[in-house]
């Protein structure tokens, strides 16, 4: 028997609540990134994609380690719970890292005059992708759940070894693409920081709704299945 | 193309990505609500089982006290 250290469903009241508060941090986010940050002077206007690029390149960040703890709190406790949370952090890093691939390819298109270069950030961020993309693929293969649950878990820590890859390989090879982060602090000037600041805590924010949005509905999930396998159950002439 | 459509585009991906996956988030779990209703609602009407299948201990239960919704 599992025990119920939580409340099973996040009150409606404070989804309501963590909505707002996402959509409002999105919509000021957006207000610094056209008009309070400047433009900047080489790449002009279209350096402004820029915020909401390394917002979601975070976010991806955030969710696959949240995979990587939930999956490590999974194989500690076997409880069901951690599993579920690592199974839709992992979708949701996807997402976010789909928006990062696509936002960065737009902006490589204007900046460098082409939409995918081989190049060591934009390799290992497309790595990223695929190894989550497995790591789901992998969940659908497993019919067992304690296996899957098992063999996810597994997965989801080895997997995350790419995230710091992914952030050091501009660091470590020769690359095109721009370093935010130098040896020194943040390469920006003015309002810029702060506007990227403002974007990295809504995406944030809209990463924990997601993920709540998201853990319900596998919640549901499994109790459809155990609502219709006791169903069948009666049907049966068990009850 | 100059740099605004580029810029809008980029904005546009994202946007739309975002507010994509979350309306079928939203539309998936308000299926899953109905059907869970349903279920349950066919299984409370049927005597039967209306006796010790409903404790908080059923693999139903546990299941639902598993949730990540609380995440």
């Amino acid at each position: 028997m599992i025990a119920f250290e939580l409340p099973a469903v996040t009150p409606a009241r404070a989804k309501t609540g963590l909505a707002i508060l996402a959509l409002t941090l999105l919509l000021a986010a957006l207000v610094a990134a056209f008009v309070i940050a400047p433009t900047e002077r080489e790449m002009g206007d279209v350096q402004r994609i820029f915020y909401f690029h390394v917002a979601s390149a975070w976010t991806a960040f955030l969710a696959f380690f949240v995979v990587f703890l939930a999956s490590i709190a999974y194989l500690r406790t076997k409880t069901p719970r951690w599993d579920i949370v690592a199974a839709s952090a992992a979708e949701i890093g996807i997402v976010f890292t789909t928006l990062t691939l696509i936002s960065g390819s737009v902006w490589a298109r204007s900046a460098w005059g082409t939409w995918w270069t081989w190049e060591p950030r934009l390799t290992t961020t497309l790595m990223l992708w695929l190894i989550y993309v497995s790591y789901l693929i992998l969940r659908e293969m497993v019919e067992e759940p304690d296996r899957r649950a098992a063999f996810a878990a597994v997965f989801g820590i080895i997997g995350f070894v790419d995230v710091p890859i992914v952030f050091m390989s501009i660091r470590w090879w020769r690359t095109l693409h721009p370093q935010v982060v130098g040896s020194e602090g943040f390469n920006m000037e003015g309002a810029m920081l702060p506007a990227l600041f403002l974007s990295v805590i809504a995406f944030t924010v809209v990463f924990l709704h997601i993920l709540i949005l998201r853990a319900g509905l596998e919640r549901s999930q499994h109790e459809m299945m155990e609502l219709r396998r006791r169903a069948r159950w009666i049907q049966e002439g068990g009850g | 193309m100059g740099d605004l459509w580029y810029l809008a585009l980029a904005y546009g991906v994202i946007w739309l990505g975002l507010f994509g996956y979350l309306f079928r988030l939203t539309a998936r779990a308000e299926g899953l609500s109905r059907e869970v209703n349903l279920l349950r609602g066919m299984l409370n009407a049927d005597p039967p089982q209306s006796d010790g299948l409903v404790e908080a201990d059923t693999p139903a239960e546990a299941g639902a006290g598993t949730a990540g919704g609380e995440a």
